[in-house]
């Protein structure tokens, strides 16, 4: 049976939430074709594992010391657990990244995946440091001609040298209310409105806690917000239906966007909206995961406002790994998950099948006719 | 101290007697004969340093009693004549020096001798050490426990050796002889070579018991991967062109493990079987056969899927005997309870009958149109850049370009083709695969030189069809054309007929021909002349070395030159 090692937690703040989407993924797995290997990234980067991990409950107990180290080594895609001598738990045929938030959406396991030659479901390296950093995304859009929320960059050294004169320069450019977001984060956290100077530098400094580099935007008020999440497969690109999410609050809190996780959040779906929107909103959405090179669910979020549809954000590693936008049932997922590892495998195989080499003969020391040299094994 | 020194030497004159012994009871106390042993036990490890050019021989040729023998008798093997000589200068030493000091009144004197042996075994060491083999021993399990049986019996020789000559001695007890009667030892080292294969005789049936345990260990290892997808191929040639072929093409899809070099004996598989991850989905072993059975065996191990048959030809005729055996024993891998697809090559017509008179699911591919063929190709067209071709499958033709050379490798081509076709490739995959496909190193492999020469590099061929197919290649290329051969070797009485009907074709393509060493290349040399081939265009030289020398003086820009077949360059 091929081992599909599942990675979720992490150091990130978007811990809890990934455990869920963890745990939801490693239960999906197809257990007649595939045998789930759950690796926990503790708060501390420690990679854990054991078969309690399966069940939700044993994270409330927050006890995790029956669990073992694990570890990968170089040249390898090997799974070992750590002790006085390395024990193998199995290779790798596929990871699934569960990880959102730092060191796991923002392409930082993938590229360790990558020097471990493991297939990934889940973004690779580029799009999905691309997509953490909403300044980088903005850049990114405007070359693809996708409409976006003008916005300043403002850095936190820039802001603790002369905060009077970033304040002013902000001012000059959006007026209020302006929305204040760390540029590296995936949710909600540090997010925040400001109607006033002394907002936005309060919300300035909540944001500085998370991030170096702040987005300033407009906030538009009475927007709507639309979802839509695609994924590639064998077939080709599959977009999903548009979601509303509905909110009392004015920003989606982080309550509200995770912990009920499997769409009992209050929302409209599919969205009641015109036929044409619903055709833009599905082709932005397949045209930024193409272009961006995006590879497992995406999930895009648009904001609506006076008629015009513009692209909020890009989560590379959504909640729930968005599957409730594709199925209803978690039989669904499953199907979608089986997909999603065989199409990353053959994709990863594909890019090794590439030719890397060309033999330049510069560090050939053998000339055109070597001897047959034969190798032998330590037993013969 | 020097008393002590003195008198733990005396001792030993107690152990090893050079005074006579007058009864048998004396020769066989206990004491004595631990005493033998011990001395036995030393002289077996002085041959240990000897050993290693043999074991590493024996290594070699794998495991082969016949092939070790092959090595041995060799005209110009040079480490059994210095053996020889280091063993006669020891002994005409040893006697010399003993007489020389025999006049000296002192128990020990008469060992002198010994000191000869010594000096003549450090000065054999220190010139070999400096020949540096270009494949050394590998010191496998194998080898240590080789090793240690060596060391058994050349203790037990050396014991058997004193034994002998004390009792020949016996009746002479204090004459001349009796002084003398310890040189035999020194004749040791020309036993190493045999006593080295003695070792591997009695190691053998233990040998096979522990290959067995591997055997079965692999056996159950394949058994539980329900998950992998598990190819063989067999064939007398081509098996690992296409086994390479049909990595590259199926890696566009899987994670494919196949089996290293030409790996393909039981041995072969469980080397391969133990670099299998759990991350592979594709197993390709190779299945090499030299008598019947063989490919049963092996497919017993492997239980494949899908069974791929390349080509059959007189190869290995000399164990094989008949044409039908060879043809019975490819057949063994889609054969005894094997349920999967066999893919065979339209291209030779006794896989040709194979297919017709297989009972499971079948597909014919190769370059040649059959009404069954599933996959063919057509319009070749080699030139120096390579091959192009049209693959024509369910009724498309697609083009597709290769840098190997000839029309042979479209077959191969073709059968692999096929293979990943019903693997789930699509035609795009293959073709695109195929542009990226890359000559193997001494499989018609072209270099072309800073001079501006082509060099196609065949050196591992060593089929007879391929031969031709290689020299057949030559007529794409301009300027002169020229081949370097040793011709086949390994096929038994039809040896002749072949290298003579190679000698002919030469005849009417080449501007020069190399024939190197003194087997085939003899017959070649009477079909280049029954075609009333000019003889001076042809070459005789001694090894390979001699050969490119030959070649530097006669070649221009632009020549094209051809190093046919098995060139010998195992061990030197």
């Amino acid at each position: 049976m091929k081992n599909i090692v599942v990675f979720f937690g992490g150091i990130s703040s978007e811990h809890d939430v990934s455990v869920i989407t963890g745990v939801l993924t490693l239960n999906s797995i197809d257990k007649t074709l595939y045998n789930p290997i759950p690796v926990y990234v503790t708060k501390n980067g420690e990679w854990l594992y054991g078969e309690e991990l399966f069940d939700v409950a044993f994270y409330k107990k927050n006890d995790f010391s029956k669990l073992k180290r694990v570890t990968l080594l170089s040249g390898e895609n090997t799974l070992y657990i750590k002790g006085r001598k390395l024990k193998k738990v199995g290779d790798i045929f596929c990871a699934v990244n569960c990880q959102h938030g730092l060191n796991g959406e923002d392409g930082t396991l993938a590229g360790l995946l990558k020097l471990h030659n493991i297939p990934l479901v889940g973004s690779p390296l580029f799009s999905s440091s691309l997509s953490i950093d909403k300044g980088f995304t903005k850049a990114v859009l405007k070359g693809l001609n996708v409409e976006c929320l003008p916005c300043l960059t403002v850095y936190k050294g820039d802001f603790i040298k002369d905060n009077q004169n970033e304040i002013l320069s902000i001012e000059k450019e959006i007026s209020y209310p302006i929305i204040i977001k760390p540029a590296n984060l995936g949710s909600s956290i540090g997010v925040s409105v400001a109607k006033d100077k002394s907002e936005l530098v309060s919300g300035l400094n909540v944001a500085f806690l998370y991030d170096d580099k702040v987005i300033i935007e407009k906030y538009l008020e009475n927007f709507k917000e639309y979802n839509c999440a695609c994924y590639q497969d064998k077939s080709g690109y599959v977009v999903s239906k548009v979601e509303r999410p509905l909110s009392l609050d004015k920003i989606l809190s982080f309550k509200d966007k995770y912990e009920c996780y499997t769409g009992s959040l209050d929302r409209e779906f599919p969205a009641k909206i015109s036929k044409e929107l619903t055709e833009k909103i599905q082709q932005t959405t397949k045209l930024v995961y193409k272009a961006c090179e995006f590879s497992g669910i995406v999930r895009i979020d648009y904001l609506y406002y006076e008629n015009k549809l513009y692209l909020n954000e890009i989560n590379s590693i959504p909640g729930s790994l968005s599957y409730y936008l594709f199925t209803d049932t978690l039989k669904g997922f499953t199907e979608i998950l089986n997909l999603l590892i065989s199409f990353s495998v053959e994709s990863h195989n594909k890019f090794k099948a590439r030719k890397f080499t060309y033999q330049s003969g510069v560090l050939s020391i053998n000339g055109a006719k070597s001897g047959k040299a034969k190798t032998f094994d330590k037993n013969d | 101290m020097t008393f002590n020194l003195l008198n733990s030497l005396s001792t030993f004159t107690e152990i090893l007697p050079v005074e006579g012994i007058e009864n048998a009871s004396e020769l066989f106390n206990i004491q004595r004969i631990l005493g033998f042993i011990l001395i036995g036990f030393i002289n077996s490890l002085l041959m240990i340093a000897i050993a290693p050019k043999f074991f590493r021989a024996m290594q070699q040729c794998g495991y082969k009693g016949a092939g070790y023998y092959k090595w041995l008798n060799k005209r110009d093997n040079v480490y059994l004549t210095r053996i020889v000589m280091l063993s006669m200068l020891s002994v005409l030493g040893f006697l010399l020096v003993n007489m020389a000091v025999s006049f000296i009144n002192h128990p020990l004197i008469k060992y002198s001798g010994f000191l000869v042996y010594f000096i003549f075994l450090a000065v054999y060491f220190r010139n070999e050490r400096k020949n540096k083999p270009k494949v050394p021993l590998v010191l496998t399990k194998r080898i240590w426990r080789m090793i240690i049986s060596f060391v058994l019996l050349t203790t037990l020789t050396s014991v058997l050796l004193i034994l002998i000559v004390n009792l020949i001695a016996m009746p002479f007890s204090s004459n001349l002889l009796a002084n003398f009667r310890y040189a035999i030892l020194c004749l040791c080292p020309i036993l190493v070579p045999y006593l080295v294969h003695l070792a591997f005789r009695v190691n053998e049936p233990i040998e096979k018991l522990i290959n067995k345990r591997y055997f079965d260990a692999c056996k159950k290892t394949l058994q539980s991967r329900t998950d992998l997808i598990k190819i063989a191929i067999t064939g007398s040639y081509a098996k690992t062109s296409v086994k390479n072929i049909l990595e590259k093409f199926l890696s566009e899809k899987y994670n494919v493990l196949s089996s290293p070099e030409s790996y393909n004996t039981p041995m072969g598989i469980v080397k391969t079987v133990k670099r299998l991850n759990d991350a592979h989905q594709v197993l390709i072993c190779e299945m090499g056969a030299r008598r019947i059975g063989d490919i049963k065996e092996l497919s017993s191990m492997v239980n494949q899927d899908i069974s791929i048959i390349t080509g059959i030809t007189h190869q290995h005729l000399e164990t094989f005997l008949t044409i039908d055996n060879i043809i019975k024993t490819k057949s063994e891998i889609i054969k005894d309870g094997f349920n999967g697809k066999a893919f065979i090559s339209s291209d030779n017509k006794h896989t040709l009958s194979i297919y017709s008179s297989a009972k499971c699911e079948k597909y014919l591919a190769g370059v040649k149109k059959y009404k069954n063929s599933f996959i063919y190709a057509e319009d070749i067209v080699v030139s120096e850049n390579g091959t192009d071709f049209n693959i024509v499958y369910d009724g498309e033709k697609y083009k597709a370009h290769t840098v190997l050379l000839g029309e042979h490798n479209v077959s191969n081509i073709m059968l692999a083709s096929s293979v990943a076709l019903k693997l789930g490739l699509t035609i795009y995959d293959i073709i695109s695969a195929i542009s990226k496909l890359e000559m193997i190193p001494h499989r018609l492999e072209l270099i072309k030189t800073s001079q501006g020469v082509n060099v196609i590099d065949d050196g591992y061929n060593a089929n007879p069809d391929g031969v031709k197919q290689a020299i057949g290649v030559l007529k794409y290329f301009g300027g002169k054309k020229y081949v370097v051969t040793p011709g086949i070797v390994e096929l038994g009485i039809e040896g002749y007929k072949f290298n003579h009907e190679v000698g002919a074709l030469l005849a009417s393509v080449c501007d020069g021909v190399i024939l190197v060493g003194r087997g085939g290349s003899l017959h070649i040399r009477e079909g280049l002349l029954s075609k009333e081939y000019p003889t001076d265009k042809i070459f005789m030289v001694k090894d390979l070395n001699q050969a490119k020398e030959k070649i530097k003086e006669i070649v221009k820009e632009g020549d094209v030159v051809l190093f046919s077949n098995d060139l010998p360059d195992i061990l030197e």
